[in-house]
């Protein structure tokens, strides 16, 4: 897909477990994970807002658009 | 599993008694009775089929158990899925899919069936007297109701379940 998560690059930015951003967001670990690998079909905006608020990050540091070409020059 | 019985116990010991296959057997006090009897449009076959000594029970009883069987295979398996505790996922849409689709093979295998046998034997040469039955009824429209009816619950329980799924993938 054309957007990727990059939530574990912040996560390692802020010296974060996964399971302290869950419960600090009131998400399931289990639900994170599935953001956190992209098999998400789609975020809430209420949880995106609170994933940035506990990362201090703005919706463009955790999704970011890579075009095909560059998915397949990366792979 | 008792229609499989009773036909291959009447296949066995079964003897002709005015147009039924019957296997009676009396223990006593204890009267036991097994029957078959063609019904609806096969009907008129079946009464040709006995006047020309064929096996009516084994020709057409054989293959209206057929669609008998698969249905209720894919009751049961539709049930135990809700034995295991699933009460909504794709494989209760496949089975309520299939169970609408032998439905509808049914309905074909009314219509075709007497025409297929009835030209097989006389291909084969074994009667020239029997003649061509491609009888309607309102059995097989309330087959095709049914099977219509089964097939849309199928496809609408199956875009529920996909919706269903994609929204556990909305975090």
């Amino acid at each position: 897909m054309a957007i990727i998560i990059e939530l574990d690059v912040m996560l390692a930015k802020r010296k974060m477990k996964l399971n302290d951003l869950a419960s600090a967001v009131g998400i399931t670990p289990q639900n994170l994970s599935v953001l956190k690998s992209g098999r998400a079909k789609a975020v809430r905006f209420s949880t995106l807002n609170a994933i940035c608020e506990t990362l201090s990050c703005s919706p463009g540091d955790i999704l970011i658009y890579q075009s095909e070409e560059e998915e397949h020059e990366s792979k | 599993m008792s229609k499989v019985v009773s036909h291959l116990v009447l296949l066995g010991w079964g003897t002709v008694n005015n147009g039924h296959y019957v296997l009676s057997q009396e223990f006593g006090v204890l009267s036991v009775l097994v029957n078959y009897s063609v019904t609806g449009t096969w009907l008129s076959l079946a009464k040709e089929l006995q006047a020309e000594q064929f096996n009516f029970l084994a020709i057409l009883g054989s293959a209206q158990l057929l669609p008998n069987m698969l249905i209720y295979l894919f009751v049961f398996k539709l049930f135990s899925l809700f034995e295991q505790g699933k009460v909504f996922s794709l494989a209760h849409a496949k089975y309520l899919k299939y169970i609408g689709a032998t439905l509808f093979g049914w309905i074909a295998l009314n219509l075709l069936y007497p025409v297929f046998v009835t030209m097989s034997i006389r291909l084969i040469g074994l009667s020239d007297s029997l003649s061509l039955h491609l009888n309607i009824s309102s059995t097989e429209f309330s087959y095709l109701l049914y099977g219509l009816i089964i097939l849309a619950m199928a496809a609408v329980m199956k875009q529920a379940i996909m919706l269903k799924e994609e929204q556990e993938l909305v975090i």
